[in-house]
């Protein structure tokens, strides 16, 4: 058989499954984990860089860094704090949920999402009054 | 082609059904067209585009069991790869052909990689010693028939997989770890699956059991490649310098 002719390129996996949420075909819970799985990498990676940035004041001399450090205290840094300390537990504890799915195949995946979700929500919560 | 046509319930009441069209010859790109079929209740989407072609609208499909046996049917409906005999016909679907493949025509795409793979690789039991006396245990038989045995090889978890991208990714797929598994649930088969799984890419499975949710006969390839993680990691914690060098399956 001939060679397949050249068909325009397709929709990528994000773009296939945007579409197929927006088409009514709702996926499969750990699809929508495994997209927030790399969101919230994202997210890490890009406090990664800023918080090294922060820190990297410190070089200007101890002023610089005591202004730097003032500059972000600020209740909409702390709001941010929180989100960010959300992201870090859902991020490791969904590793963990997949490393348990690995070897325990059995586990409900979706006891498992759910469990993770709220132990998050706990942990945000709880630890407000440490953050404010 | 034969139609076997339902009896139309009601002339008056019509779903409209969205198919992307593209023949190779004579189109640029692809493009949508929508198409009237009248409604009957039990109306799967194979047979509407059965109705269609009675109705002088050719387009390109394959079927050939019309009970979800044969999986050659396999398309993206509404964005989600089904089996259109499969799948009862709703007002406003899209058809498209499977992404993973070149599309030879409207909702034909071209499958040879897949034979090539499975050939290729070797995806079936394969017996060190013909001779050897065995029975099979009845707990082998009940997982072939409950799981092995029952992969129609649609392509519906190929093409819903996102970590894989076709037959050259580093994972070859969610159908491809299940024969893999099959093969090596075998009682005969003497070749060392569990590296052959390891190189053939199952550690890049995301783990979003997307697979399992589009298999229309409700199989799990995800568990499968869980299952192979789950021996590799026990092996070579066994044999923690031994399990790289066997190259038995060779
Ligand atoms: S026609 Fe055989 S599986 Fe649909």
């Amino acid at each position: 058989m001939n060679e397949a002719p050249q068909y325009p390129k397709r929709p990528g996996v994000i773009n296939r499954f945007f579409r197929r949420t927006l088409w009514g075909e709702k996926m499969n819970l750990g699809a929508y984990m495994w997209g927030l799985q790399r969101v919230t990498g994202l997210i890490l990676l890009v406090y990664l860089l800023l918080h090294l940035y922060i820190l990297s004041s410190i070089f200007g001399g101890a002023r610089t860094f005591d202004q730097t450090v003032a500059a972000v205290d600020h209740p909409l840094i702390k709001l941010l704090e929180l989100g960010l300390l959300g992201t870090v537990v859902f991020h490791a504890l969904n590793g963990l949920r997949l490393i348990l799915m690995t070897l325990f195949v059995e586990l409900d995946q979706k006891i498992l999402a759910y469990g993770l979700g709220c132990a998050t929500l706990i942990f945000v919560v709880v630890s407000i009054p440490f953050v404010w | 082609m034969t139609c076997y046509l339902l009896p139309i319930e009601n002339p008056e009441a019509r779903y409209t059904l969205h198919v992307l069209r593209f023949n190779p010859e004579t189109d640029e790109k692809p493009y949508w067209r929508s198409y009237q079929v009248p409604f009957v209740s039990t109306m799967t989407v194979i047979e509407a585009l059965e109705y269609l072609w009675d109705q002088g609208e050719y387009i390109a499909f394959r079927t050939n069991c019309r009970e979800f046996t044969c999986g050659s049917c396999a398309m993206l409906i509404n964005g989600k790869p089904q089996l259109a005999c499969d799948t009862i016909l709703q007002d406003d679907m899209r058809l498209e052909p499977l992404s993973r493949y070149g599309v030879l025509r409207d909702l034909v795409v071209d499958t040879e990689a897949i034979k090539k793979k499975l050939k290729d690789v070797k995806y079936w039991p394969v017996s060190a010693n013909r001779e050897k006396n065995f029975t099979v245990p009845p707990q082998v038989i009940d997982a072939y028939g409950q799981i092995y045995s029952r992969c129609i090889e649609c392509a519906c978890c190929l093409e819903a997989c996102p970590a894989s991208f076709n037959e050259a990714s580093r994972f070859d797929g969610p159908m491809y770890a299940l024969l893999l598994a099959r093969a090596a649930n075998h009682p005969l088969d003497a070749m060392n699956r569990i590296q052959q799984a390891s190189e053939r890419g199952i550690w890049a499975c995301v783990s979003c059991f997307e697979c399992a949710d589009v298999c229309p006969l409700d199989l799990s390839p995800a568990k499968e490649v869980a299952k192979f993680r789950r021996k590799a990691i026990t092996q070579s914690l066994k044999r923690p310098f031994t399990f790289r060098k066997d190259k038995r399956y060779e």
